[in-house]
C-alpha cells in the first residue's frame, strides 16, 4: 500500500481501499497530474504555505509537498483545485 | 474530468473575456494568506506571478467585491492594475453608438443588395440570338434588377424549352447573383426525300438554246442547238426496258426511273439601270458642336448650356462606359458631336455617272455569275435624256439549267 499518514490505517481506508472507491472523493488525498516539465495540476490541496519564484509549498492531506524550479507562477487557483506553471527541477514530499 | 477544463485555454480565456476580469496588485505581508483565504471562499484566481513580494492576479469583477474581506483579515492592499474584458470595452463604446449603427447598416446593405440578380451568363447557343432570348427571360421576369428569390430556374428552364424549339436542353443556375443559363441545341435533321424513289422528270425552267447535255438516267429529249421553252422535258424518265423484259413481265417494254444529268443552255438576260445626273452632294461646313451628357441608367443629364441647333447635321457619338473588374455599371459619358453640313446640287460628269451605274450591273452581274454561269456575250447600251443615264446591258450567259419534276402519274 505504502501510505505514510495515519487516517490511512483508520478502518475507512481499508474499507475504501478493499471496495476499490475513488479515493480523492472519500479520503480527500490530493491527485498530481504532472505535465512535461512545465505543468502541475493538483487537486484537494488544503493551502499554500509559501510561493516564491523558485519554490512552492503547497499543504496537503499528505503532507506538504514542496516544488523548487525556476520562473513557477500559478496559473489557476480555485477552492480545491491548483495548476502550477513553469519549470519544475523537483518536487519533494515533506 | 476537471483536466478538461485546464486543457481548453481558449474556452477559458472567452469565459473571463466575456465575464470582463480585473488584474490587481495585493501586497503586504502574509500574500500566500490572502490567497489561500480568497480561494476558500470559492473566488477563482488566475495568473498569479511574483514580483518583487507583490502578487499580482486576475480576478472576475463580481469576484472583487468578496476581496474586501479578504484584505481586511490579511491586512493586505489592493490595488487595480487594468480592466480588461468586454463589459469594460463596452462600456468605453457607448459614446460611439453611430459607428455601430454604421457597421450593421453596412451589413444591411451588403445583404439587401446581394439578394438581387446583377448579371445573367448565357451560353452556348449558335442558331439562337442572344438578344432573343435575353427578352424571352426579361418577358418572364428574369432579367438584371430582379429579386433572387423569385427566379425560380425549374420553371424558366421549361419554358425556355418550350418557347425556342432549337434548344434541345437547357440549364439555369443561380450562382451568387450571377444566373448561369446554358443551352444545348438540336441537331438539325437532315431533310428527308419523300420523293427519292419516285420516277421524275428534267424540265426546263427557263429559255435558251442547249449548249450541252449529259445524261446519268432517263432518256434525253433534246440534243445540242434545240431552243427550249419554259416547261419543256428535258430529260424523261421514261427508259426502255431491254434487259429485264424475259424475267420479268414480257409485256412490259418500259420502265420510270428518276431522271438524273447535267444541262448546259445558252440564256439571255436584259439588265437595264438608271442613274439621276443630278445630285446632292453633302459638304461638311467645318462647324462642330460639341454637347457632353452623363446618362444614369435611363435618366440623361446634359451638361452644355447654349444649343446650337443646325439645320442640317451629321450626330456622331462617343459612349464611355464604367467599368469596374469587368461589371459594366450603367453609368455613361456620352460627348456628341454634330457636324453641320449643307447639300449642294452637283451634276455628275458623263464618265462618272457612267462608273456608278457600271458598279451596279457588275453587282447583278455577279450574281448570276455566282449561281455557276459563264457569261459569254456582254453588249452595253448607254442613253443619255433628260438629266438621266440608262445602261442596258444584254449578258448572255451559259448556265445550268433543269429542275426535277415528278412524273406526271405520280404527281
Amino acid at each position: 500500500m505504502g501510505y505514510f499518514t495515519k487516517d490511512v490505517t483508520s478502518k475507512k481506508a481499508k474499507i475504501v481501499d478493499i471496495l476499490n472507491l475513488p479515493k480523492d472523493v472519500m479520503l480527500d488525498i490530493p491527485i498530481m497530474y504532472i505535465e512535461g516539465k512545465d505543468s502541475l495540476h493538483i487537486e484537494n490541496y488544503k493551502g499554500i504555505i509559501e510561493y516564491n519564484d523558485n519554490t512552492i509549498r503547497i499543504k496537503t492531506k499528505v503532507g506538504i509537498i514542496k516544488l523548487i524550479g525556476t520562473a513557477l507562477y500559478i496559473e489557476l487557483i480555485e477552492s480545491d483545485e491548483i495548476i502550477i506553471k513553469g519549470i519544475l527541477k523537483s518536487i519533494i514530499y515533506e | 474530468m476537471s483536466d478538461t477544463r485546464k486543457d481548453n485555454i481558449m474556452i477559458m480565456w472567452l469565459w473571463k473575456y466575456i465575464r470582463g476580469y480585473v488584474i490587481i496588485e495585493v501586497s503586504g505581508f502574509s500574500t500566500e494568506r490572502f490567497i489561500n483565504l480568497a480561494s476558500n471562499k470559492g473566488i477563482m484566481l488566475t495568473d498569479l506571478k511574483k514580483k518583487d513580494d507583490m502578487v499580482y492576479l486576475s480576478v472576475s469583477l463580481k469576484a472583487l467585491k468578496m476581496l474586501k474581506d479578504c484584505e481586511k483579515k490579511t491586512r493586505c492592499k489592493i490595488r487595480i492594475v487594468e480592466k480588461k474584458g468586454l463589459p469594460c470595452q463596452i462600456k468605453k463604446y457607448k459614446n460611439r453608438k453611430i459607428f455601430f449603427c454604421g457597421i450593421v447598416l453596412f451589413l444591411l446593405i451588403i445583404y439587401i443588395l446581394s439578394s438581387f440578380v446583377w448579371s445573367i451568363g448565357i451560353e452556348g447557343y449558335e442558331s439562337l440570338n442572344e438578344y432573343t432570348i435575353r427578352q424571352y427571360l426579361a418577358d418572364e421576369n428574369c432579367e438584371i434588377g430582379t429579386l433572387k428569390m423569385k427566379v425560380d430556374c425549374d420553371e424558366l428552364e421549361k419554358k425556355l424549352l418550350k418557347q425556342f424549339k432549337e434548344i434541345s436542353w437547357v440549364s439555369i443556375t443561380l450562382e451568387g447573383c450571377n444566373v448561369s443559363i446554358k443551352i444545348v441545341e438540336t441537331i438539325q435533321k437532315p431533310e428527308v426525300d419523300y420523293n427519292a424513289g419516285l420516277p421524275a422528270n428534267i424540265v426546263s425552267d427557263k429559255e435558251g438554246i442547249i449548249e450541252s447535255i449529259i445524261t446519268r438516267s432517263g432518256t434525253p429529249k433534246v440534243k445540242i442547238g434545240d431552243v427550249v421553252l419554259k416547261g419543256d422535258i428535258l430529260i424523261s424518265s421514261e427508259v426502255e426496258n431491254i434487259n429485264e423484259i424475259i424475267e420479268t413481265d414480257p409485256e412490259q417494254t418500259q420502265k420510270q426511273v428518276k431522271a438524273d444529268g447535267d444541262i448546259l443552255a445558252k440564256t439571255y438576260i436584259v439588265v437595264e439601270e438608271v442613274i439621276n445626273m443630278n445630285y446632292n452632294k453633302k459638304r461638311y461646313t467645318g462647324n462642330v458642336y460639341k454637347n457632353h451628357e452623363i446618362c444614369l441608367g435611363d435618366n440623361r443629364f446634359n451638361f452644355s448650356n447654349k444649343r446650337k441647333n443646325y439645320t442640317l447635321s451629321d450626330k456622331v457619338c462617343f459612349y464611355n462606359q464604367i467599368n469596374i473588374f469587368g461589371y459594366k455599371l450603367p453609368i455613361k459619358y456620352i460627348t456628341a458631336q454634330y457636324l453641320e453640313y449643307e447639300n449642294l446640287m452637283e451634276k455628275y460628269q458623263v464618265l462618272e455617272a457612267k462608273k456608278i451605274i457600271n458598279t451596279r450591273v457588275e453587282k447583278i452581274k455577279n450574281k448570276y455569275l455566282k449561281e455557276g454561269g459563264i457569261i459569254a456575250n456582254q453588249e452595253d447600251i448607254y442613253k443619255e435624256e433628260n438629266d438621266k443615264l440608262t445602261q442596258v446591258t444584254t449578258l448572255s450567259i451559259i448556265e445550268k439549267i433543269g429542275t426535277l419534276k415528278l412524273a406526271d402519274d405520280f404527281k
